[in-house]
């Protein structure tokens, strides 16, 4: 059986250190050679990062993984996923992520026509600033470059402008205030070299966890064996969905370590950002917001019973209920 | 028949330039109208998003009009050396292949549109854009592409029946050749001016 | 599948099949013989996905700025004033091409636009002065050029949004190689000029008085310059909308000489919807076919091939250096950088390179690609302006300068702080 899986950015570390090695690797040798993958990214093919699933569903190829928001736009229900602030350690990340998977499996059968064999974490998505914030709440009036539907929702609910700006243009934007925070993984950030141009760090999942969703093409996969699709279904959970997880909060820490300079870091040189403590009523503050406005208007976007759906699972594991 | 054709063509094309002069000239007041407003700490927000669906209707539409300017660069070398007649039949197959690509560019990108009307699909971003209402001049950019490659294809072969070759050339040769024909010989070989 | 790519590539050009269609059907043929996938759904989605792309929108922008430029008669003014500083060397007029075009790249961010407005208003000289057209003219085709390495570049822009590297630091790399290889066409064409006088035309020399008086020629232009690279440098306008910045300047130009005209908003309005069309058609082309390739395995293969030779680093940054120069010569450059970057900078990244300084390296052999024959878009455009004589006395023309380019690759690996000091010393 041969397998063509399109793996997320070819530059981060979740490729390679993980989607990499399990499909070349791991699952080729796990099979006994059965099994035989192809594999490339879908910056490398040039695809636009909204038509993975898409073409995935086309069956242009067999395998595809890439972060849940950017398929937003054809399943505003997806955003359910990855509810920024929520989830504050990767471990309840974990537990929101598979309290959604039902609500996740019947979506891609339904958009995607795919099956979902695993959701993997990003870094969360932290927020880096220019200015000096103490609070949320000094958040407003500021101009935040965020990432996926829900933080810019929810940034423009706490009174921030969003702005568009690319990866790649952050650094610059922040330095001449066109931007005066903008946010993205820890990791990110620090091989970007964000810290540079900015001075407070928020290292709360302001931008959520940015779920990379792996699914494989419904009618490849109905093709394979029982024992095929048994083998893939248990590797991929041991050799990439666990992994990819238990190595999320280290990951986590060590990259604020080495932004701000509060512990040993392990990439390289530790820097001097001023670390944000953001307190309870602030934080509890925001999440009111969340509740009241962000959530609801998400529910109503998603249009059916998903916002039920959601508060009955994943409101569950997180204590939040939308009314 | 043939000569109404294409001059219905050019009347269309031209109406075509002038929407796509407004959206050229749109897209540069737009940008510029929301450097204003930020550098006065407000913004229009989105025009990123927005000059990215002018670029891809600008390109659809104007691939016609550039089709009948001679305008899409082909490779020369090997056609210089040959005679009027197997110029021609480059020239045909030349337009035929593009007939046939942008043909099937059309009929691969109306599942694109359709998709996105049938789920209501919009942008992921925070203008939340309709992506069908995009999309639907986009595609259509590409059918009349299309259309105007197969109006040429066939009514190249018509002048070539008739024996009009230096309509023909006019119509689907190359414009480097044409700067190199003097006016007298054209008016001396050319069919009836349309 | 690499002996199909090129075997299947030269044949359909030489069909004269034009270049964006033939890399469409390349793409196809990848998908029927080399793929088991049914790549041809995705046409529809790659062909929408690379159009609507508001980095590209660059290109019609830069394109019009040009057009109008040459409307107003800022493109004639500038040429003359120059003329009346450089025209002194061996070769005379010829230097006022070159130093007209890196006046112009300045303000511009295609070397196709470039080596237009340049010879619109050039041109029209060579046959009345009696100068060789050769020299002449591919003068202009390799000055042109410079459009993408001289902030703006659009090709930066590119090879920046592809890599997800600092565009303003592209920006500021680009300049000082671009003023060095400008240097180094105007002491080839003396060189050249000084053994052979008659392949350049009559040296011209003008009183100081008539050259300061010259100089107020030069303010609207370098006043352009000026507010397209400040809006971005001062975090005003994003790279791609300091085009329209570009636009607006230089309506603002042309009213102030009352040259302003509706005339000429629908008059430009024609030739950038054409020149954009054709770019368009070959940028989206290699885009399908890039993604045909990477489904096929390009990338993996390519990747197993150039670590299986076992090489140094420096070795294999040759191979790619020569590998861009072959390519160059049949492949439309910027085809040529969308199809290749995913492939070679992750590799050349691996191998301990800087990534805006091989930004760099790429733009010069890309400059090369643009003038060296059989497909070469500057040729076209300055055989086109031209409207007479052979297409092969422009390629004759633009060798010499390829010569030049050719001892910039080579510096630039020698000495990689050419390209890295500058945004280096600014950070
Ligand atoms: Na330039
Ligand atoms: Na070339």
């Amino acid at each position: 059986e041969s397998l063509s899986v399109v793996g997320s950015w070819s530059s981060l570390p979740l490729y390679n250190q993980y989607e990499k090695p399990y499909w070349t690797e791991v699952l080729p040798k796990a099979s006994n050679g059965d099994i035989a993958v192809t594999m490339t990214t879908h910056n490398q093919m040039g695809t636009a990062v909204g038509d993975v699933f898409r073409l995935l569903g086309d069956g242009v190829y067999d395998v595809a993984m890439t972060v849940g928001d950017y398929a937003v736009a054809d399943a505003p229900a997806l955003e359910g996923l990855d509810v920024p602030l929520v989830a504050l350690t990767a471990d309840q990340a974990r537990a929101m992520v598979d309290a959604a998977r039902p609500m996740v499996d019947e979506i891609f059968k339904e958009k995607f026509n795919s099956h979902v064999l695993a959701i993997a974490p990003y870094p969360p998505q932290v927020v880096f600033c220019n200015a000096e914030v103490k609070t949320l709440d000094d958040l407003k009036g500021k101009k935040v470059r965020g990432s996926g539907r829900m933080t810019a929702k929810f940034l423009e609910a706490l009174g921030a402008e969003g702005v568009n700006v690319s990866f790649s243009e952050v650094p610059g934007a922040l330095q001449k205030g066109v931007v005066n925070c903008a946010v993205t993984g820890a990791g990110s950030g620090y091989s970007a070299g964000w810290w540079e141009v900015s001075t407070h760090l928020m290292a709360i999942p302001l931008g959520g966890w940015d779920p990379v969703i792996t699914a494989v093409n419904l009618d490849k996969w109905n093709s394979l064996t029982d024992a095929q699709r048994k083998l893939i279904t248990d590797t991929i959970k041991k050799d990439f969905e666990d992994p990819a997880w238990a190595a999320a909060q280290t990951a986590l820490t060590n990259d604020i370590a080495c932004l701000t300079g509060n512990g040993p870091c392990p990439a390289g040189q530790a820097r001097n950002m001023t670390l944000v403590e953001v307190s309870d009523a602030d934080f509890n503050r925001a999440k009111t917001v969340l509740i009241e406005q962000v959530l609801p208007e998400w529910s109503a976007r998603a249009g059916g019973n998903w916002g039920q759906r959601w508060s009955d699972s994943v409101g569950k594991v997180v204590g939040v209920t939308i009314k | 028949m043939i000569d109404a054709v294409l001059r219905g063509i050019k009347a269309v094309n031209r109406v075509i330039l002038i929407g796509l002069g407004v959206l050229l000239w749109g897209g540069v007041m737009i940008v510029l109208l929301d450097i204003t407003l930020r550098l006065a700490g407000s913004s229009l927000g989105g025009t990123d998003e927005i000059s990215g669906y002018l670029m891809a209707i600008l390109a659809a539409w104007g691939m016609g009009y550039t089709l009948t300017a001679l305008g899409h660069i082909r490779i020369e070398a090997l056609r210089d050396r040959c005679g009027t007649d197997l110029k021609l039949v480059l020239d045909v197959l030349a337009i035929a292949s593009v007939a046939v690509v942008v043909t099937l560019i059309a009929v691969k990108g109306w599942p694109v549109f359709e998709r996105s009307w049938l789920s209501d699909s919009r942008a992921n971003t925070p203008l939340e854009t309709l992506l069908w209402t995009v999309q639907l001049p986009w595609f259509l950019g590409w059918a009349w592409f299309a259309l105007v490659a197969w109006v040429q294809f066939l009514a190249a072969l018509v002048f070539i029946v008739r024996s009009e070759k230096l309509r023909a050339f006019d119509l689907i040769g190359t414009a480097n050749e044409l700067n190199d024909l003097s006016d007298d010989d054209r008016s001396a070989q050319r069919g009836p001016q349309p | 599948m690499m002996t199909y790519l090129v075997v299947g590539l030269l044949g359909l050009l030489a069909l004269t099949i034009p270049v964006g269609i033939v890399l469409f059907l390349l793409g196809f043929g990848i998908d029927a013989f080399f793929s088991a996938f049914p790549l041809m759904k995705g046409l529809g989605r790659m062909v929408w996905a690379t159009s609507n792309s508001s980095s590209l929108i660059a290109i019609p922008f830069f394109i019009l700025l040009g057009e109008i430029l040459v409307r107003s008669g800022i493109a004639r003014t500038t040429y003359s004033a120059l003329d009346r500083w450089v025209s002194w060397m061996p070769g005379g007029l010829v230097h006022a091409n070159i130093a007209t075009a890196t006046m112009f790249s300045a303000t511009s961010g295609s070397s196709v636009a470039t080596a237009a407005s340049v010879s619109t208003v050039a041109m029209p000289q060579a046959k009345a002065l009696g100068y060789d057209p050769r020299m002449f003219s591919g003068a202009i085709a390799a000055g042109g050029t410079l459009g993408i390495m001289i902030p703006p570049s659009i090709n930066l822009i590119v090879y920046g949004f592809l890599t997800q590297s600092s565009i303003p630091q592209l920006f500021l790399a680009g300049l000082i190689p671009g003023l060095l290889l400008a240097v180094g066409f105007m002491l080839m064409t003396a060189m050249i000029c000084a053994i052979r006088p008659n392949l350049g035309g009559p040296r011209r020399h003008f009183g100081w008085g008539e050259r300061i008086k010259s100089l107020k020629d030069l303010v609207p232009i370098l006043l352009l310059f000026v507010t397209i690279v400040g809006s971005i440098y001062y975090g005003i306008a994003t790279p791609t909308e300091a085009a329209a910045v570009g636009v607006g300047g230089a309506v603002l130009i042309a009213i102030s000489f009352g040259k302003f005209s509706w005339q000429m908003v629908t008059q430009s309005v024609v030739g950038t919807v054409k020149i954009t069309s054709m770019i368009m058609l070959i940028v989206i082309g290699a885009s399908f076919l890039n993604f045909t390739l990477a489904s096929a395995g390009l990338g993996t293969k390519l990747d197993a091939f150039l670590t299986g030779l076992g090489l140094t680093p420096l070795t294999t940054l040759l191979v790619i250096v020569l590998m861009y120069v072959v390519l160059g010569m049949f492949i439309e450059t910027l085809s040529l950088m969308v199809v290749t970057i995913p492939i070679v900078v992750p590799l050349v990244v691996a191998l301990g390179f800087d990534v805006i300084w091989f930004g760099i390296l790429m733009i010069v052999l890309v400059e090369m690609a643009l003038i060296t024959p059989p497909v070469g878009l500057n040729l076209y455009v300055v055989q086109s302006a031209r409207g007479e004589g052979k297409i092969g006395q422009v390629m004759m023309g633009a060798l010499p300068y390829v010569m030049v380019m050719f001892v910039m690759v080579a510096a630039l690996i020698a000495m990689p702080e050419i390209a890295l000091w500058l945004p280096s010393s600014l950070k």
